[in-house]
């Protein structure tokens, strides 16, 4: 298979790289889940493609063949152009109880309840930190579940300039939402610890200073995003910050690559719409001059955002030695702790080698004990060992 | 509505809806035993974490990213 422009994530970034691409090129979008949208338009029956845009769902990337090159399960996709947008994925942060049955990440319960899970009369506590949170509860309520509490770990003052960075839209959008948006709403607020008997049934969290214990169905908690870095790092594109650098072009360090969205910083749907469209005009060599200045004004606001929701060290300590940091191979923190590099802790301990390949426990392994994890391995997802190898083409 | 089979028993569930969805909505939050044999459910909902793998139709696949179909057979805690 080849591509003219290849758009790889079909969230609002590659949407929208996608539609501007198709006007010049032919395009060919994959997702490896079954519906376009992304996680913030997961779900949404109304998006649609233009006609030269060709579709290809539930595609997982297994690896690099080359710099023109990926493979897809048993299949080689070879492309001139690509545009990266593979969005970012939720930071979790280990605290007692975190690996209980019904503690599910903030985002991770706005997608199951975007796929289908019923949580009307589901009481549920929300926590973490950023704009996320407020968004889970209010689908959650929408839905007709009980949110007991949203805690949000900023104290006010530092929640001040996100507020003052909001544009017009944006608080036109919350106000929609309803006052009881902010129904249980505490900032300087955080989780101590989940318990429960083989499933959750009680968190013990800290507001304002107090100790306070709440029973609830489930937990929802995301302490930010941290971007899906896997497959341009394997393309060889260079980082700035932990994030893909790119130009005012949206392209990356390397020739004929592109990226846009949450990889190149998190900034949301807005800014991830803009960069999708400059990227894939760019991509097709169609002029972007009108869209550059937005898009300084973007990256002023995903610094903003940075800062507002900034982790206090609190959270960053509620991990306990026996708490489990790396959910797939069951290695406790005490455990991790004994190594000062990743590769020592991986040969030793089996961190980071489960199913997930590193990309919950990586994070968290980086942030609590500053080790760092090199994001350059094939796979890129583990796979079935027949899907790296090349079907015939007939 | 479509049938599935969840350990082999038959099950009736929304369509349109994840795998996993139609589990949690029967009160199944355990997907699956970790390796020190803890109860562990899904966490992530969009396939980054691979908590709610399970077994469908002979293979370990995302409960998270699989939508139901009629006839699916679904394996609580496969290996």
């Amino acid at each position: 298979m080849h591509a003219e422009v290849l758009v790889v994530g079909a969230g609002p970034a590659g949407l929208a790289a996608a539609r501007a691409a198709s006007k010049n090129a032919k395009v060919t979008l994959l997702d490896d889940n079954a519906k376009m949208g992304g996680q913030i338009w997961r779900n949404r029956p109304d998006l649609k493609l233009p006609a030269n845009v060709q579709w290809l769902p539930s595609s997982g990337i297994a690896g690099v063949l080359d710099e023109k090159t990926l493979l897809l399960e048993g299949k080689a996709l070879s492309f001139d152009q690509v545009i990266l947008c593979t969005g970012a994925r939720e930071l979790h942060l280990p605290f007692p109880g975190w690996t209980l049955p019904g503690v599910l990440g903030a985002g991770g319960l706005q997608a199951m309840i975007k796929n289908g899970l019923d949580v009307a009369g589901k009481t549920i506590v929300v926590a973490g930190s950023g704009p996320l949170l407020l968004a889970v509860a209010a689908l959650a309520r929408q839905k007709g579940a009980k949110v007991l509490k949203i805690l949000e770990q900023a104290p006010t003052w530092q929640l001040l300039p996100f507020l003052r960075a909001l544009s017009a839209g944006k608080i036109l959008q919350a106000a929609q939402m309803g006052p009881q948006t902010l129904l249980g709403y505490n900032p300087d607020a955080y989780l101590l610890q989940a318990s429960g008997e083989g499933q959750l049934q009680q968190v013990i969290c800290q507001i304002q200073g107090k100790t306070v214990q709440l029973e609830c169905d489930l937990l929802a908690v995301g302490f930010g995003l941290v971007p899906n870095l896997e497959l341009a790092v394997q393309l060889g594109c260079r980082l700035d910050q932990g994030f893909i650098q790119v130009d005012d072009t949206c392209k990356t360090s390397q020739k004929g690559i592109y990226a846009a969205g949450e990889i190149t910083g998190i900034g949301g749907l807005d800014r991830a719409l803009l960069q999708g469209e400059i990227s894939g005009l760019a991509a097709t060599n169609q002029t972007i001059k009108n869209l550059v200045p937005r898009l300084r004004a973007s990256q002023r606001f995903v610094r903003t955002l940075k800062n507002s929701f900034t982790l206090r060290p609190e959270v960053l300590k509620l991990a306990q030695p026996d708490t489990i940091v790396c959910r797939c191979e069951d290695v406790r923190l005490s455990q991790a702790q004994q190594h000062d590099n990743w590769r020592s802790a991986k040969l030793h301990t089996r961190l980071g080698m489960g199913a997930c390949q590193g990309r919950t426990c990586a994070p968290i392994c980086q942030i609590l004990l500053g080790l760092d994890s090199p994001q350059t391995r094939p796979p890129i997802f583990a796979t079935p060992l027949k899907n790296l190898l090349l079907e015939e083409e007939p | 509505m479509p049938e599935i089979q969840v350990n082999g028993q038959p099950l009736n569930v929304k369509a349109g809806i994840s795998v996993l969805a139609a589990l949690q909505n029967q009160g199944i939050w355990t997907t699956r035993t970790s390796v020190s044999g803890e109860p562990r459910g899904a966490l992530c909902g969009m396939g980054v974490c691979f908590e709610c793998r399970l077994q469908v139709d002979g293979k370990i696949q995302k409960a998270c990213q699989l939508m139901v179909q009629q006839g699916m057979k679904v394996v609580l805690d496969a290996r």
